[in-house]
């Protein structure tokens, strides 16, 4: 057991918590350790975050090995019992519990801390810890935690003089050195985006942020900010580095790492990029789709065509009319020439609809729509009741039902009647008496027939009025109860025919019951003759051998008269 | 190791013949139901015993708990023993529900009444552990709610030297389980006094009293009565063992032959 230190060896294995304490109680030995990235925890009283962490050498026979603890647990000691403890873990040293206090917490601390150290290599485990230890499994675990966050438990050092580090518990560190980022807890690099925090002081890669690994546990996910790093700006590809890509390339052919490590400067996106980009690049392989994060295709051309043509189009797509915004769009895909016989075509439909509107029935039916759904109040002065719920004609006409059948209303000013053949108001003089029609239309409906559709058409086009539309109107309305009449007379016809094919469907179904009746009955017949039958042929016979009877009686008869005649010969020639 | 089986009998005897000779008739406390031990009502410290076989794993274990910790740390407990034992995950439902029965079973004794008053009981100590075997009866006082197990437990280790720590806690464990034992039995004893209505007699009579009146009869009559009788002596001492790794194999095989034959017997009654 040779030992070059003065301090007495303790042995590797240590049997009771009693032990260590007395040896390593006199071990505290300092060296001053290479260069590595500093640490800090927040929270941590006294030592602040400088330079380096804490070696604590504990040579044994067999093996050497040192402990190492964090900076952040400078403080601790085997034989006391330090205030960060006494903060930490309340319960045992608030004299509330008889089970928990200060020399059950220190019995479990050292035990805990020596089974560890007994095995520093391996990680100890909660349930290996609290096997060996007297007490309640609820005490073994707060000590456990404790000791785990501090690093006094399971706890392996960096490894020096590597940028990224291996971080375990509650370590963060951070290189400030170059420009590039280290993720605080899993220490890959950050390219693209990282995640940080003002709060700990720490870096997250995107990863590790949508992981939630954030080390801390009062940290929240709204505490991070992203930061984008933009990507390093690329030098321009030299003519060597184009050469050996394109010697990679006509080697390799696909295999994009191989071609990547021949070209040696550049990562694999470049690489791609750049073969992508060559003019001739197509004439090798052809381009090749799997590059994604690239909308650049082709040549240059294109790319600056549809940029400047995005931008062209950015003021229109701004706009917060979703419908203009499409109709952009779909004129920036479809091209400036359809685009434009497109909106053409549009704008002249939609102006010949405005000039078709007098005759064309489809427009006109289109205003009829609108009129019906545009919101229709009475036109009667004062009267501007609501008329969604009355009857298409009297939305139409823009007149409520009381007032359509009012003697005198007043419209406009005037007292006027609502003339119910033209469907509009006529001045109060041109009605006879109480009459819902006024005059002229009456004259006409009596003495010139049922449908005086051109006169009426005529006459109100020569009577003045107000505007195109009110002369239209009766015109339109005309057609459109011819139409209507046309429409009932059809359907009174179909009513009529459906009637009589009603009527030749229930004669049908009455025949074919008397049908059914009489095969019935037919049936019926032909069975009770079927049941006569036999009767019939026994009655037969009957007669037949009555008859046979007969006959037999009649020849034994005839028999017996000749016997007797024979006899009687007989007698008469004897006598 | 036999002064210790001794100096047991020594003051629990001195202290008996006190008893004994102030009052005639016991001084009987009632109280409410808790661990005989020298924790606070609340937080008493339960022994808990798990012993799960599922899928060809076998999970036996034997640790105390706290009463007072929250419940959410059974989860937890059995979310990491799970994890460092590398046991199935249907491991954990189980070790969580067979805890929260024996919490929830030591619940309901409490707020009863329980007699103590002096007894002193014989409790045995035969467990295995790893490859140490440890035997020994010795008396403890019921009434004594100052008393430690864990204390005894460790001094017990330290004094015989035990090299396997985990011996310790295992001592702990059983002697709190026989404790809770005796503390439910005189809760019952309670239930049936009150409905039986036999008086003081009848939990004098029983199993703790017993005993107390028997410790006369222990030690030697003839005035040297602190002194328990000799035949007595290797019954009441502790004796470790180590035994070596066939020596296990045997008694595990052993234990699980009697267990299965205990089995049978147990099915071929319920059928018959």
């Amino acid at each position: 057991m040779a030992d070059p230190s003065p301090q007495p060896p303790p042995s590797a294995s240590t049997q009771s918590p009693l032990q260590p304490l007395q040896q390593l109680a006199a071990l505290t030995e300092l060296e001053t350790p290479s260069v590595a990235p500093s640490v800090s925890k927040p929270d941590t009283p006294g030592p602040t975050a400088t330079a380096t962490p804490e070696l604590i050498s504990a040579p044994s026979p067999a093996v050497s090995y040192t402990v190492i603890v964090p900076r952040f647990s400078a403080w601790f000691s085997w034989d006391e019992i330090h205030d960060t403890e006494r903060r930490l873990l309340p319960e045992f040293f608030d004299g509330k519990s008889t089970s928990r206090n200060p020399s059950s917490y220190k019995y479990l601390r050292n035990a805990i801390i020596s089974k560890f150290r007994s095995q520093p290599t391996s990680k100890l485990s909660y349930t290996e810890a609290r096997r060996g230890l007297v007490g309640d499994v609820g005490s073994v675990r707060k000590v456990f935690d404790f000791l785990e966050e501090w690093g006094l438990i399971n706890y392996t050092p960096p490894k020096k003089g590597k940028e990224e580090t291996e971080a375990r518990g509650a370590l963060g560190k951070k290189d400030d050195s170059s420009g590039k980022r280290i993720c605080t807890s899993c220490g890959a690099g950050c390219s693209l985006q990282c995640f940080t925090t003002a709060k700990a002081n720490m870096t997250l890669c995107a990863k590790c942020f949508v992981k939630s690994n954030y080390q801390r546990p009062g940290l929240s996910s709204a505490d991070f900010k992203r930061v984008d790093l933009l990507e390093e700006p690329r030098p321009d590809w030299t003519d060597k580095e184009t050469l050996h890509l394109l010697e990679a390339i006509l080697h390799y052919g696909e295999d994009w790492k191989k071609v990547t490590e021949y070209v040696a400067s550049r990562p694999v996106k470049d690489c791609i990029a750049r073969f992508v980009k060559l003019p001739f690049g197509e004439q090798f392989i052809g381009p090749k789709e799997e590059h994604n994060g690239y909308t650049e295709q082709g040549g240059d051309d294109t790319d600056e065509n549809e940029s400047i043509k995005r931008r062209r189009l950015s003021p229109l797509a701004d706009a917060s009319n979703p419908i203009m915004a499409q109709v952009a769009f779909l004129s920036a895909i479809v091209g400036p020439h359809v685009a434009e016989t497109a909106a053409q075509a549009a704008v002249s439909a939609l102006s010949n609809l405005g000039a078709n509107e007098a005759t064309d029935l489809t427009t006109e039916t289109n205003e009829e729509h609108e009129k019906l759904y545009s919101t229709p109040c009475c036109s009667v002065d004062g009267c501007g009741s609501d008329l969604s719920n009355c009857r298409d004609y009297h939305r139409r006409h823009k007149v409520c039902e009381a007032h359509s059948k009012a003697s005198i209303v007043l419209v406009g000013g005037q007292e006027q009647r609502f003339c119910q053949q033209c469907s509009r108001f006529h001045l109060l003089s041109e009605f006879d008496g109480v009459k819902r029609s006024c005059r002229n239309r009456l004259d006409l409906l009596n003495f010139r027939g049922r449908r005086p559709q051109s006169e009426t058409v005529n006459t109100s086009l020569s009577s003045a009025s107000h505007r195109d539309s009110a002369v239209n109107e009766p015109v339109l309305s005309a057609e459109l109860e011819i139409e209507e009449e046309e429409r009932e007379l059809e359907k009174s016809f179909s009513d009529i025919i459906e009637f009589q094919m009603k009527e030749m469907q229930e004669k049908l179904v009455s025949f074919e019951e008397m049908d059914a009746i009489m095969a019935r009955e037919r049936l019926q017949v032909q069975y009770l003759r079927d049941l006569i039958l036999p009767d019939q042929l026994a009655i037969a016979q009957h007669q037949h051998r009555l008859a046979m009877m007969a006959r037999e009686n009649v020849s034994t008869w005839e028999k017996l008269r000749s016997t007797n005649d024979v006899i009687d010969r007989g007698t008469t020639l004897l006598l | 190791m036999k002064s210790s089986s001794l100096a047991g009998a020594i003051g629990a005897s001195s202290r008996e013949r006190e008893r004994a000779s102030a009052s005639a008739s016991a001084s009987v406390s009632s109280i409410k139901f808790r661990m005989p031990t020298k924790e606070k009502e609340k937080e008493s410290l339960i022994p808990i015993h798990l012993d799960l076989d599922l899928d060809a794993h076998r999970y036996k274990d034997a640790f105390t708990w706290n009463l007072h910790d929250p419940d959410s740390l059974v989860l937890s407990f059995a979310k990491r023993t799970v994890k460092d034992l590398k046991l199935p995950p249907t491991f954990v439902s189980h070790i969580s529900q067979s805890i929260q029965h024996q919490l929830a079973e030591f619940r309901s004794f409490g707020g009863q009444d329980m007699f103590i008053h002096e007894k002193i009981v014989p409790l045995k100590l035969d467990l295995r552990v790893n490859n140490t075997v440890v035997r020994d009866t010795f008396l403890w006082d019921i009434s004594n709610f100052e008393s430690d197990p864990e204390e005894f437990a460790v001094t017990l280790c330290n004094d015989l030297d035990v090299a396997d720590p985990e011996v310790a806690p295992a001592i702990a464990v059983a002697i709190r389980e026989q404790l809770y034992e005796i503390a439910t039995q005189s809760v019952s004893a309670v239930k049936e006094a009150k409905l039986g209505k036999k008086g003081r007699r009848g939990y004098e009579l029983s199993k703790g009293g017993n005993n107390a009146l028997d410790v006369s009869r222990y030690f030697g009559s003839k005035g040297s009565g602190v002194i328990r009788k000799r035949k007595d002596w290797y019954m009441n001492g502790p004796t470790v063992d180590v035994l070596t790794n066939e020596e296990v194999g045997t008694l595990e095989e052993l234990n699980s032959r009697f267990r299965r034959k205990l089995d049978e017997k147990e099915d071929s009654f319920l059928q018959g």
